[in-house]
């Protein structure tokens, strides 16, 4: 009986080895903690230095103004104070506080017992019949100002009689406990009022009612 | 190549030294978490009001902006020839820049902008707050990722091309987030307006930006901790305040209103042509830049592996014959060469072959890290080498294709 012809077989390669060990980088003996805390450092300088900065930089410039004998205001470095005519509508003393083209109007002294009151008047009197378009924000925002008085605050834009482009503001009705109210209109041409709103409002916030 | 001899000093190189993210051990790498941690909850907080605006459209961006990503994270990954960096580095290079760098520069922006307005106005302000607060709030924020990434692993970081791999991931990652704020905050996030968007900033523009700015930022950290000692302490500050500062000027350039050559809007018609014209303008002479910086670094990495393995062609051990090693400086013909031998000799011959190159470039990463050619891991090396390519040799048809490479 003959034997069945056998097939060849490849030969077999060699398995190769384990890649051989290699030498372990000797670990750095140093200061762990350093540097990562100087990372850290640096993000909370980059993060929040701004803020900072910026309320260094906001300080009161010159003496404070006097609006109506009712309420004192102190302009911020850079911002110059202009007398206004008593406003045809309202009728009381009022003082322009400017800065490029952002504006604070600041009107005073108006009787009023309730700050949403106040603004919601100013809003239908003054703001409505001297603008096209005008939508204000639905939700006002009280709160009380550091001198302890009680404000009420709204957004607004829209376009005015004799100003080329829309406008945007933010409207800030203050009453006093003893019924002296104060109206702070600042406004500015839409999409540059919000660099000059900080200084608005820490020059809101800062007004004292006579 | 094999007469060719480089006296750059290959001990410092620690290529094959391969460390993942996991520093358990490392103060960095917590906070790095800590960092991510607090940026994720910002950033959720954002793409939820994102979601709400237009969820088809906010879908579509994310949608095309990873289109976008995922090959250019592929580019800039085989960007390094003979080491690539460990994914998980990459991955969270790439993260810190989605989520810590966006997340906190918002936050930034909006206080060093207070500055702006204070010093020069609302009016100046309005114009110039995005050209002279966000390049260096974003730069700083950028950087720190890659520093964090060095100092959890810092043996990754040996060569100037790491920097880059690295800074331009970390960019990457801040870009795709920051497009899908403009296409979702500023084209209106409904879908006609996100593909507007996408138009704008990445058709027209997405060659130049921040891949840029943090891979030439990322070339200055990676100079600064790997040239200790060839290069004095001034001139690496030097270099990196340099490259920072050159990311932060085309960045403001970038977001300045000089050079603008953009339309007035709304487009029509040809507006859409004179777009990526504009775009270009004020990007193609940074991406020149970078281009020809990444060129003299993979020049730079080629010499390395000259001056590491050129040596082993003579090398009693033949870790490396003339034709390997030839072959093995090119990536385009390592690959054509493994597709060879596959064609020849099947797809365990190709994986054999591929097995061999590595080891090949391995012997280079363990040069890099003993002091003498002659060290035993550097013959434990070799014999390896050549296990595998008697190993090859001895598969059915494989022989002609290694000789020839």
């Amino acid at each position: 009986m003959e034997a069945a012809p056998t097939v060849p077989t490849p030969p077999t390669p060699p398995t190769p080895p384990s890649p051989p060990s290699t030498p372990v980088v000797a670990a750095h003996r140093e200061r762990r903690w350093l540097p990562p805390l100087v990372v850290f450092l640096v993000l909370v300088a980059v993060v929040f230095g701004g803020y900072f900065l910026a309320g260094v930089l906001s300080v009161p410039a010159g003496p404070a103004v006097v609006v109506g004998s009712s309420v004192a205001v102190a302009p911020l470095s850079g911002w110059t104070a202009t007398p206004l005519e008593p406003s045809p509508v309202t009728g009381v003393p009022a003082e322009r506080i400017s800065r490029g083209t952002g504006t604070l109007d600041v009107l005073a002294p108006i009787p009023a017992r309730d700050p949403t009151d106040l603004l919601k008047r100013y809003v239908s009197n003054v703001l409505e019949t001297a603008s096209e378009q005008l939508r204000v924000s639905e939700d006002i925002q009280t709160r009380t100002l550091p001198s302890g008085a009680s404000a009420a605050r709204v957004r607004y834009d829209g376009m005015f009689t004799n100003v080329p482009t829309r406008i945007e503001g933010e409207l800030t009705a203050v009453v006093s406990p003893n019924g002296t109210g104060v109206i702070f209109d600042g406004w500015g041409p839409e999409g540059l009022f919000g660099y000059a709103l900080r200084d608005i409002r820490q020059m809101v916030a800062g007004s004292e009612i006579v | 190549m094999k007469g060719s001899r480089d006296p750059l000093d290959i001990r410092r190189l620690h290529w094959g030294t391969t460390t993942t993210l996991f520093q358990w051990r490392q103060p960095a790498l917590w906070l790095y978490l800590a960092i991510m941690a607090l940026g994720l909850f910002i950033t959720f907080s954002e793409q939820v009001v994102f979601r709400e605006i237009s969820p088809p459209g906010w879908l579509l961006a994310w949608a095309l902006v990873l289109l976008y990503a995922a090959p250019v994270f592929l580019l800039v990954y085989v960007l390094d020839l003979f080491e690539r960096e460990p994914m998980s580095l990459v991955v969270a290079a790439f993260l810190w820049g989605a989520i810590a760098a966006t997340a906190f520069a918002g936050v930034a922006n909006q206080g060093w902008a207070l500055v702006v307005a204070r010093i020069l106005g609302p009016d100046v302000a309005s114009e110039w707050t995005a050209a002279l607060t966000a390049p260096v709030v974003e730069e700083t924020l950028k950087v720190l990722g890659i520093v964090l990434i060095y100092l959890i692993a810092r043996g990754e970081m040996d060569d100037i091309m790491d920097g880059f791999v690295y800074g331009a991931m970390v960019g990457l990652g801040f870009a795709i987030v920051e497009d899908v704020f403009y296409f979702m905050a500023i084209f209106g996030g409904q879908p006609e307006g996100v593909f507007t968007g996408f138009f704008v900033r990445v058709v027209a523009s997405g060659l130049y930006g921040h891949v840029l700015y943090t891979g030439v930022t990322g070339i200055g950290v990676a100079y600064f901790v790997s040239r200790r000692g060839q290069a004095t302490l001034a001139r690496r500050w030097l270099v990196l305040l340099g490259l920072f500062a050159a990311a932060v000027f085309a960045h403001f350039l970038w977001n300045s209103p000089l050079l603008d050559f953009f339309p007035a809007e709304p487009w029509s018609g040809a507006d859409w042509l004179v777009v990526p014209f504009a775009a270009a303008v004020k990007g193609i002479p940074f991406l020149g830049f970078v281009a020809m910086l990444v060129y003299l670094a993979r020049r730079r990495e080629r010499r390395w592996l000259d001056a590491v393995v050129g040596n082993e062609v003579d090398h009693d051990g033949q870790a490396l014959t003339e034709e390997e090693y030839e072959v093995l400086k090119d990536p385009r013909r390592r690959r054509r060469a493994r597709r060879e031998m596959r064609a020849r000799a099947g797809p365990k011959a190709a994986a054999l072959l591929k097995r061999l190159q590595r080891s090949q470039i391995n012997l280079a990463m363990v040069r890099t890290r003993v002091a003498s050619p002659n060290d035993p891991a550097m013959e434990r090396q070799r014999a390896y080498c050549r296990s595998l390519r008697d190993a090859l040799l001895a598969m059915p048809g494989a022989a002609p294709a290694t000789r020839s490479g």
